[in-house]
């Protein structure tokens, strides 16, 4: 009798508990599942391409104006290298080569290395054609430091046929970041086709540093168009055109680089990426499955986004070996466990349990600890169930013990060991946890069908149980048909949508029976063996094609 | 009378016998006893040498003025010792060149062309022609002494004369002494162009014959003195490539730099 009242007031409680605000969610949505980590990614990469968006737009207006440009703008302190600009005024007076001469090695034997910038920058500015005294120039610069003079220098030469001076000039403008200088280099080469791939790579970043690569795109595309295709430069024209958004470019660029040079595990990546971005997931997963066979073991990447496209495609076995393979590799994330889990709880619940058990010493995530349970106690591991469940310490720091799954657990752990008793608390706590829970309901009434006890079913299907909700219409029935209101439990099951199998119809025919109409159940018993037998003489024929 | 006297008639005696040694004495008799060497002799002895000199009788014409020369008090000895060196050198310009006859013909003339300046006395124009004369025949060194020497004796002719020595010792190969000859000149002469030749001239022998450091350091002297020449380019340079030789590239730089910032009206055309 108390036992009884005890589990009444568990009953009750769920309607205070309703209006308190601390309802747990549901597991499957705590932090580090697929599901909330996915809105997660998208605030955050929206937050990202406003700050991106922001900093580019700035860029912009600082290359515009040259605001905030110069080094020393930034507010630090100088490096050791750094030399600040030498500004000096020409000698005045006509260009004399006898005493510029004599006065330039004057100047290097007596160490005056700042006349001597004067009188070469001097002499470069009333002999603009005399290369000499470039030359001379450039040396005093960069013996001073001045490689912004050097620069310019070099670029001059550069652009009047010295291929030497074009070599440097390249390189120190690389270093001094003046992707413009690089630009008005190499591009002509670039067109012309006769160009290094590092030339390539050091022309493509400048366009880049311009926030110009629809240049270095068309720059590549005359190239490609002179030179015929190379690969290096199909690679970087599918890159750039993926950078502008252009995705069915960036792919038919990596698709003619496939064709021409084969597919390699990485081009694959990139290919069905950009195919992924269009949403054609299987010609993604297709172009994967292309370069498969060369992936090797190493190739981490491959096999997620492998298995992550097989996932998205429904390609379950595809992505259970993919997913298998990233778990034996070490590599594989929480979303890989997660999905693994769900991959091979279907056939293999045990594998499942050990997967999310993993998960659980690997990430400490409540969800891997649910799906662990969830698995135990669908393999029927008992004992590993009662193990999980008594991991939790006593504080519970986690908070696992505030979700109604944790306790549908304990009661199917201890109706599993006969302990009747805890599983009734652990089905009442769920439900006070979560008053709605049609599972924690239906469980709890199954227990006390299966066990008989046929007071606490009284007790508990008092009051307004004819019209159940949809999940628990069993349940009650049946629970009715135990405690012998077998009406009722016609009544309940008659609510449902009506079931013709000859099991269903086999039962109520029974319940009929027993409530005292024989002949009813005795032509439902008939029509119960009639669809037996047509399903019997169907089925053969069915199963040849 | 006591006219007839023998003191009276000795001192009469006396007197006619001091008489005609006078005349003797006057008429180019030295007390010698052969009279036949007499002023007249000796001037048609040098005639007729000159006119066998002319005629090419080189030993006949010596031959003639020997008795001249051996009496160094005999009126016409210096001319004859001019003679004498005429002759040997027209004998020996005679000699083909480049034989060793002639080179020994030469080393022959030295001695004489020394004895003529020992001798000393010679007027302006005879020391120029002597001066000539020695270098004609590669006696350089000679030819600078009689350079001098006609540059002393005539103040008129003092700076030609030192800078035709200044040449002589240059081409003798003693290029030290004659740019430091040069640089004197410079010193002492007013024209501003002439200054700078000279200063160019004598310092480049300078430097050629002592060092760059000599050179230098004479020049900045020089230049002490006439600070107006830093104003033309070419001295600049000059100086400057001196003091890079003589290892001062700082000098140099520091000159160099003056005429490069020299504002534009100030400088000359060089």
């Amino acid at each position: 009798m108390r036992r009884k009242i005890t589990l009444l007031f568990w009953l009750a409680l769920p309607v205070l508990a309703h209006a308190s605000p601390s309802v747990p969610q549901d597991w499957w949505k705590a932090p580090g599942s697929l599901a909330s980590d996915d809105a997660q990614w998208r605030a955050k990469y929206l937050q990202q391409k406003e700050v991106a968006d922001a900093f580019a737009a700035d860029l912009q207006q600082s290359q515009k104006t040259g605001k905030g440009m110069a080094y020393l703008d930034q507010g630090g302190v100088s490096p050791s290298w750094y030399k600040p600009p030498i500004v000096v005024q020409p000698f005045p007076g006509a260009y004399s080569a006898k005493l510029y001469d004599l006065a330039y090695s004057a100047f290097l034997q007596s160490h005056r290395l700042q006349e001597a910038y004067r009188l070469a920058y001097t002499a470069v500015l009333q002999r603009p054609d005399d290369r000499q005294w470039r030359q001379r120039l450039i040396q005093v610069s960069l013996w001073l430091g001045q490689r912004e003079q050097a620069l310019t220098q070099w670029t001059w030469l550069a652009q009047h046929g010295d291929a030497a001076a074009s070599r440097q000039a390249i390189t120190l403008a690389v270093s001094l970041s003046r992707p413009d200088l690089v630009v008005q280099l190499l591009s002509p080469a670039a067109r012309a086709g006769t160009l290094s791939d590092a030339d390539w790579k050091s022309l493509i970043f400048a366009y880049g540093e311009l926030g110009e690569p629809d240049k270095a795109l068309a720059d590549i595309d005359a190239a490609l168009q002179r030179g015929g295709p190379r690969r290096y430069l199909l690679e970087q024209k599918a890159y750039l055109s993926y950078q502008l958004g252009q995705v069915q470019q960036s792919l038919a660029a990596l698709q003619r680089s496939a064709t021409l040079y084969g597919s390699t595990p990485h081009t694959a990546v990139e290919e069905a990426r950009l195919l992924s971005m269009q949403g054609n997931y299987h010609l993604a997963f297709q172009a994967l499955e292309q370069a498969r066979a060369s992936a090797s073991l190493d190739d981490v990447p491959f096999w997620q986004l492998y298995a992550l496209l097989a996932w998205e495609i429904h390609d379950d076995p595809a992505a259970f070996a993919a997913e298998k393979t990233l778990y034996l590799l070490g590599a594989a994330s929480q979303y890989d466990l997660q999905r693994l889990v769900l991959l091979s709880g279907k056939e293999n619940a045990q594998a499942a349990m050990h997967v999310a058990e993993q998960g659980w010493q690997r990430y400490h995530l409540p969800l891997f600890y649910f799906e662990a349970i969830y698995y135990a106690g669908a393999a029927q591991e008992w004992q590993k169930l009662g193990a999980l469940l008594q991991q939790i310490p006593h504080n519970d720091p986690d908070g696992i013990r505030t979700y109604s799954a944790y306790w549908m657990a304990m009661g199917q752990w201890a109706s599993s060991q006969r302990n009747y008793e805890r599983a009734g608390r652990a089905y009442a706590e769920a439900l006070r946890r979560n008053p709605e829970d049609e599972l924690a309901q239906s469980n709890l009434l199954w227990m006390l069908i299966d066990h008989g006890r046929i007071a606490a079913l009284r007790a508990l299907l008092v009051g307004a149980t004819l019209h159940p909700a949809p999940g628990l219409r069993d349940a009650v029935a049946n629970a009715l048909e135990r405690i012998g209101q077998n009406r009722a439990a016609l009544f309940v099951q008659g609510g449902t949508a009506r079931k013709n199998t000859p099991q269903a119809l086999l039962q109520q025919a029974g319940l009929w029976a027993e409530s005292g109409s024989p002949g009813l159940a005795w032509s439902q018993r008939r029509l119960a063996a009639w669809q037996s037998y047509q399903e019997l003489e169907r089925k053969p024929s069915g199963a040849q094609p | 009378m006591r006219l007839f006297r023998p003191a009276s008639l000795l001192l009469f005696g006396a007197l006619v016998v001091t008489v005609v040694f006078a005349v003797a004495w006057q008429y180019g008799w030295h007390g010698r006893r052969a009279f036949s060497e007499s002023a007249a002799d000796a001037h048609a002895q040098m005639q007729s040498a000159t006119l066998m000199l002319q005629s090419g009788q080189f030993t006949a014409a010596v031959r003639q003025i020997a008795p001249i020369l051996a009496n160094p008090n005999n009126p016409l000895y210096r001319q004859a010792r001019l003679l004498q060196w005429q002759i040997a050198q027209t004998q020996a310009l005679a000699i083909p060149p480049q034989s060793p006859a002639r080179r020994r013909a030469e080393a022959g003339l030295l001695p004489l062309l020394d004895g003529l300046l020992q001798l000393g006395g010679w007027t302006p124009a005879e020391l120029r022609s002597l001066a000539k004369d020695a270098f004609a025949v590669g006696a350089y060194g000679l030819s600078a002494k009689f350079w001098i020497a006609a540059a002393k004796a005539d103040p008129a002719f003092a700076p030609q004369g030192q800078w035709q020595a200044a040449q002589a010792l240059a081409a003798g190969g003693d290029a030290a002494a004659a740019g430091q000859i040069l640089l004197d000149l410079a010193a002492q002469t007013p024209s501003p162009a002439r200054q700078k030749a000279l200063l160019l001239q004598g310092g480049q022998w300078l430097q050629g014959g002592a060092s760059a450091a000599v050179a230098l350091t004479r020049c900045q002297a020089l230049l002490a003195r006439r600070p107006g020449l830093w104003q033309d380019r070419q001295v600049v340079l000059f100086m400057s490539r001196l003091a890079m030789a003589a290892g001062q590239p700082s000098l140099a730089a520091q000159w160099l730099h003056s005429e490069l910032v020299r504002p534009e009206q100030g400088r000359k055309p060089s």
